[in-house]
C-alpha cells in the first residue's frame, strides 16, 4: 500500500466503494474515467520516460499510430518503477476493488502515439485473458477540433457497434478503465491536426 | 479483340505484342499483379467521370467490418459495366491471366473520409482474378488504397490513380482491404469499379 501512496492521488483510495458503483452503472458499458490519477510530478516524469522510448510505425486495416515495444521489458529505471507499482499486488487489489472484477494477476503496457491521420477503428478488445482495459493518458493540449477522442459505442441487436454513446477528449494524467466484453466496442477517432496524442495502454489479465 | 473494346480501351492495350508483354510480366511475378494506366480512351473516360456527377450513393456500414458507399451510376456507367461484363473483356483478362476465366461479379464502390473495410473474423473473400478500375486519384497519404495481404506479409498495395485498371490474382492465403480514408483526402473520394473473374 505504501508504494501506491507514492504514485496515485490519495483521494482515490478513500472512495473505492463509490468508484465501484460508478463503474457498474456507467453506460454504454462498465467504465471509469479518473482525472488527475497520478501525483502530478509522477505523471510528468512518466510522460518524459515514455517519450524517450523507441517508437515503431504500426499500420494495418484496423489502426495507424506509433507504438513502443512492450514497456514491461524497458530498461528505463523510471518506467520499471512505474510498472512495478502498476503490476503490484496492492494496485491490482485496488483495481479489483473498484471494478469488482477478479482475479487480476498481470498486466501489459505499451506506449501509443497518434498524430495527423492516425486512428484506431471500432473493436471490442476481446482476446484470451483480457479482463480490464486501461488507457493512462499523457496527452497535453487537445481540444475537440484535434480529434483523437476515445469513443464508446452502443451495440445493436446483432451485437455490432452502432452509435457513439460517449466521447472523451484525451486529457493529461487521466486513467480510463473499462471492462472487456462483447459489448466494449470503442475507437480512437482520427487525429486531424499535427498535435501528439500520447498514452500508455494495456490490459489487466485474469 | 471485339469492337466493344475498340470503342473504349486505349489502342495500345489491344495490340497483340503489348498484350503478350503484359501477360508475361503478370504471370512471372510471385504475386501476379499489373497496373494499366490510361486504360480507357480520353473521351469515354471523361464521359464516365461526368456520369458520376449524377450518381447516387447508398451507404453500407457495419462499423466493426466496413463503411463505404455503393454507387448507382447513370447511362455511361451502365454502358461501361456492360463492357466489363462482355465476352471480349473476359478474353482480354484471360489473355493476361494465362487461363480462361469467366465473369463472376461487379461492384461500383466509393470511399470518402472516414470510410474503410476491415479484415474481420468470418470475412470470406473468394479467390479469383480481380480487376479494380479507378475513376479518381487519391495520394497514398490520404489512405483509401487497397492492401492485399497474407496477414503476415503485404503482397501489394493499390494506390488509386484515375483511369487505371489494376489486375491481380487473389489466392487462398490472401485477403484484401481498403485502408481508412483520412482527412488528407478531403474533399476527394476514391471511386472504383471492382470485378471478379474465375
Amino acid at each position: 500500500m505504501d508504494q501506491i501512496l507514492t504514485w496515485i492521488n490519495p483521494s482515490y483510495l478513500q472512495k473505492q466503494k463509490e468508484l465501484q458503483r460508478s463503474f457498474f452503472s456507467a453506460k454504454p458499458f462498465s467504465h471509469l474515467v479518473l482525472p488527475s490519477f497520478l501525483l502530478e510530478e509522477r505523471a510528468e516524469l512518466l510522460r518524459e520516460a515514455v517519450l524517450r522510448q523507441q517508437w515503431h510505425d504500426k499500420n494495418t486495416d484496423l489502426f495507424q499510430f506509433k507504438q513502443t515495444d512492450d514497456l514491461c521489458s524497458s530498461a528505463d529505471p523510471f518506467l520499471q518503477e512505474y510498472l512495478s507499482f502498476f503490476s503490484s499486488p496492492a494496485f491490482l487489489s485496488f483495481i479489483k476493488q473498484i471494478t469488482g472484477i477478479s482475479p487480476l494477476v498481470s498486466i501489459d503496457a505499451s506506449g501509443q502515439q497518434y498524430t495527423s491521420g492516425d486512428y484506431l477503428l471500432s473493436h471490442d478488445d476481446r482476446l484470451e485473458g483480457r479482463k480490464v482495459a486501461y488507457v493512462m493518458n499523457l496527452t497535453k493540449g487537445f481540444t475537440d477540433s484535434d480529434g483523437g477522442q476515445l469513443q464508446f459505442f452502443d451495440v445493436d441487436k446483432k451485437g455490432h457497434p452502432s452509435v457513439i454513446a460517449k466521447s472523451s477528449l484525451p486529457a493529461f494524467n487521466t486513467l480510463f478503465l473499462f471492462r472487456v466484453s462483447k459489448k466494449s466496442f470503442h475507437q480512437v477517432s482520427e487525429v486531424v491536426t499535427n498535435k501528439q496524442r500520447l498514452s500508455i495502454t494495456g490490459w489487466f489479465y485474469g | 479483340m471485339g469492337n466493344i473494346l475498340q470503342e473504349w480501351v486505349s489502342q495500345h492495350y489491344l495490340s497483340s505484342p503489348a498484350l503478350f508483354d503484359i501477360a508475361r510480366a503478370y504471370q512471372q511475378q510471385q504475386f501476379p499483379i499489373v497496373q494499366l494506366q490510361q486504360f480507357l480512351q480520353e473521351l469515354p473516360f471523361f464521359k464516365l467521370q461526368d456520369d458520376l456527377e449524377c450518381s447516387t450513393r447508398i451507404s453500407q456500414a457495419v462499423l466493426d467490418q466496413y463503411q463505404y458507399d455503393k454507387v448507382a451510376g447513370g447511362v455511361m456507367m451502365s454502358r461501361f459495366l456492360n463492357v466489363l461484363h462482355s465476352a471480349p473483356f473476359q478474353e482480354f483478362i484471360s489473355s493476361i491471366a494465362g487461363k480462361p476465366v469467366s465473369w463472376k461479379s461487379i461492384d461500383v464502390l466509393s470511399f470518402s473520409h472516414g470510410q474503410y473495410t476491415l479484415l474481420y473474423d468470418g470475412l470470406h473473400q473468394k479467390q479469383g482474378v480481380y480487376g479494380i478500375f479507378d475513376l479518381t486519384t487519391l495520394p497514398e497519404e490520404a489512405g483509401g488504397y487497397t492492401v492485399i495481404t497474407t496477414g503476415q506479409e503485404e503482397l501489394a498495395r493499390v494506390v488509386p490513380i484515375e483511369n487505371t485498371l489494376t489486375i491481380f490474382t487473389l489466392q487462398k492465403n490472401a485477403r484484401y482491404f481498403f485502408k481508412y480514408v483520412n482527412h488528407h483526402a478531403k474533399p476527394k473520394r476514391r471511386i472504383l469499379v471492382m470485378t471478379r473473374f474465375w
